[in-house]
């Protein structure tokens, strides 16, 4: 069951660390 | 299996930890990116909590008893329905199914996308992850429902045999659900207190009123549940004891009625909006407090798991809450100080009247609950201060009569301000004062008239002795005609409403019924505790086969004896024939069930049940060799039209939500 739960860690973190990935100019300027 | 749903509490206690820290930043800085974050990682901890569910469920189904949970609240042989429904009966279990209703409705309600209300949103998340960091805490601590025991036995100890019924199976899941459901509300109130701009916050006002709703319909269903299941359970014949478990899921329930008529008429510029906010976070911090109540063993209740552990970090969340709501009223109250001072809106008047009288039964009922904790405060500072001493003193408990005498009029108060209620929209505020003071005055005089021709028994005459003999009656015994007077009043008035109603402004909607609907079910449900509590008749008799016993207008004879073999239990059933003039009417099997697991007697109670009352039959003692019984009779008047009064209130409930649904429909196709 170990990989299960490497699965769920890695699946979270990455969840969680997308929004705070600089993002290219074009999405910025479509957020404002 | 086990490792797993560890491994998925504490990555949840982590996730909500970060959602806290990092919505405080991402709001103070106004970071779109970090507030996202803290989204996501709502969402990624209502994920992981999932995942601990699913892995009880499986251990539990799979009867995996190197599980300590599973294996004290399961055995091989109990039924399947049982064994997912075990998940709930024990603390560590019902704590973890209260927290993922709480995520699944976080991330439904405050998880969207929307830009203008991320800030809010952001705010409202941070303390409702708050809550669950303390939650999980305890959970992961000291409750942690995956523990591992060092020799996992060949059977468990199976399920409590009470909680095997299927009042039990729905009770806690739907009682959590009401729980729950007040988070948002509760969130929602801090969002507001924290949240300058008000009117971004507006939609989100509409959602909390929605919860609220539901989560009072889901609050008031559990409780009905629960008095449902102790009354066919447990066999005394009652369905509500004054227990602190039960009366922990009164308060909430008081200051959340309270709560919905203040959204009804919400009004920012109004003390209502004030009173919106704090019934907000009362409601759910006496839901909180419930738990501690009778989880850390501060009062003893018939429910109460005994293992104290970290049950103070419940009174160490609820301190911060407040400190929290505190620090933000006063900044608010500074900030409007140069602002004009609220408008008086007449209507109010009666709501918050209503909020006055609800929150008076909700402390009284607090404090009552407390009180074998408050009286062993006072003995021990008494026998500290003193000098002699003494043999120890017990604390003391109060009766449920306390209860039930000090709340009545209360509940009778409510009930004449129901029935006031179509009066008040209809024929102006103005008026509708005159008559409630008036009524108040006339009321008042009559009872010290009644009250004082009964103590006066040197001034007698035939009509004051007779009137005196009412008077004592009235105020003595049970508030049971007055009860029924003021049901009576409450049903004439709304079905005058319904027939004569004429509506120039506001056209007949179906909010409009629902919440006449609504207050039409507490009247009936009224009828039934008057009818139940002041007319009942008990008696117990000791029968052989072929002997008779009479109760009331009913004669019951006991004709055999038989053993039955269930799946997980055996019984010894009587067979009991009731008869009235002679006639049979019905036939009663009250049995007496030995759980070979847990190794319990359960006392298997049958009903004669009609819409004029109950015939309750339990038995309280069994000898199965010399065929001897020893049964408890209880005619129960009226008691069905609690069960029913409740079902129409939740009707009236859902019809409410669903005009509230099909608004925001409407709202949503104009936009």
């Amino acid at each position: 069951m170990d990989y299960l739960k490497w699965i769920l860690l890695g699946v979270c973190v990455l969840f969680v660390i997308l929004p705070l990935l600089p993002k290219r100019p074009d999405n910025t300027e479509k957020e404002r | 299996m086990s490792g797993l749903g560890n491994f998925a509490l504490l990555l949840a206690l982590f996730l909500s930890g970060y959602a806290v820290v990092i919505d405080l930043l991402g709001s103070l800085r106004r970071d779109p990116g970090l507030i996202k974050s803290a989204r996501n990682a709502t969402v990624a901890y209502m994920a992981c909590l999932s995942v601990a569910m699913i892995a009880l469920w499986v251990l539990l189904v799979k009867s995996d008893f190197a599980v300590i949970y599973v294996a004290e609240h399961t055995s091989r042989a109990l039924p399947f329905p049982y064994k997912i429904s075990a998940l709930w009966a024990g603390s560590a279990g019902s704590l973890l199914l209260w927290l993922w209703f709480q995520a699944i409705f976080l991330v439904m309600v405050y998880c969207k996308s929307e830009f203008k209300h991320r800030s809010f949103s952001a705010n409202a998340r941070m303390i409702a992850n708050l809550v669950s960091v303390f939650f999980l805490i305890i959970l992961n601590s000291d409750k942690n429902p995956f523990e591992l025991s060092t020799v996992a036995p060949v059977d468990g100890a199976g399920l409590n045999p009470l909680l095997q019924h299927p009042a039990m199976v729905l009770h806690p899941p739907i009682l959590f659900v009401g729980y729950a459901g007040f988070l948002i509300t509760f969130a929602w109130a801090f969002g507001r207190l924290k949240t300058a701009d008000e009117d971004n916050a507006l939609p989100l006002l509409k959602k909390a009123q929605r919860w609220a709703m539901f989560a009072w319909l889901f609050l008031t269903a559990g409780i009905v549940l629960g008095a449902w299941w102790a009354y066919e359970e447990l066999g005394w014949g009652g369905y509500w004891a004054w227990d602190p478990v039960e009366n922990s899921s009164l308060m909430p329930w008081l200051t959340a009625t309270a709560l919905l008529h203040c959204f009804r008429i919400y009004n920012r510029r109004s003390s209502i909006a004030t009173w919106t906010v704090l019934l907000s976070i009362l409601t759910f911090s006496l839901c909180v407090f419930g738990r501690f109540l009778t989880k850390y063993g501060l009062v003893s209740s018939v429910h109460a798991f005994p293992n104290p552990g970290l049950g103070i970090l419940h009174v160490v969340l609820l301190i911060h809450v407040w400190v929290i709501a505190g620090v933000l009223m006063l900044r608010n109250y500074i900030r409007k100080k140069k602002e004009p001072p609220n408008a008086r809106i007449p209507s109010h008047r009666f709501v918050i009247l209503n909020n006055w009288l609800l929150l008076l039964l909700a402390l009284v009922i607090f404090v009552g609950t407390l009180f074998p904790f408050l009286s062993k405060v006072f003995i021990t500072i008494i026998e500290s201060l003193s000098s002699q001493a003494g043999p120890p003193r017990a604390p003391i408990t109060l009766a449920p009569e306390f209860f039930t005498k000090i709340t009545a009029p209360g509940g009778l108060f409510l009930l004449l301000l129901i029935g006031l209620c179509p009066h008040l929209l209809r024929s102006g505020f103005n008026k509708s004062w005159r008559i409630i003071l008036g009524v108040i005055a006339v009321a008042a005089v009559v009872i010290i008239w009644l009250f004082t021709c009964s103590l006066d028994s040197a001034r007698p005459s035939d009509i004051s002795e007779a009137i005196g003999w009412w008077g004592q009656w009235l105020l003595s015994g049970s508030p049971a005609i007055p009860c029924f007077i003021l049901s009576g009043f409450v049903l004439v008035n709304l079905l005058a409403d319904f027939v004569g109603y004429k509506a120039k402004k506001s056209p007949r909607t179906l909010r409009w019924y629902g919440a006449r609907i609504v207050h039409l079910g507490v009247a009936v449900m009224f009828i039934g505790i008057a009818g139940s509590g002041g007319y009942d008749i008990e008696k117990t008799a000791a029968l052989r086969v072929g002997e008779k016993t009479n109760i009331a207008e009913y004669e019951l004879t006991f004709d055999d004896l038989k053993v039955e073999h269930g799946r997980n239990f055996t019984a010894v059933a009587a067979d009991i024939s009731v008869y009235k003039d002679e006639k049979l009417i019905a036939q009663l099997k009250p049995a007496k069930a030995f759980y070979n697991a847990s190794k319990k007697n359960v006392s298997e109670i049958d009903i004669r049940r009609t819409l004029a009352g109950d015939l309750y039959l339990a038995l309280t003692e069994v000898d199965n060799s010399q065929k001897l019984i020893n049964l408890h009779i209880m005619i129960k008047p009226l008691i069905n039209w609690i069960w029913i009064g409740s079902f129409v209130m939740v009707l009236g409930t859902l019809a409410v939500l669903l005009s509230s649904f099909k608004q925001k429909a409407i709202t949503a196709k104009v936009n």
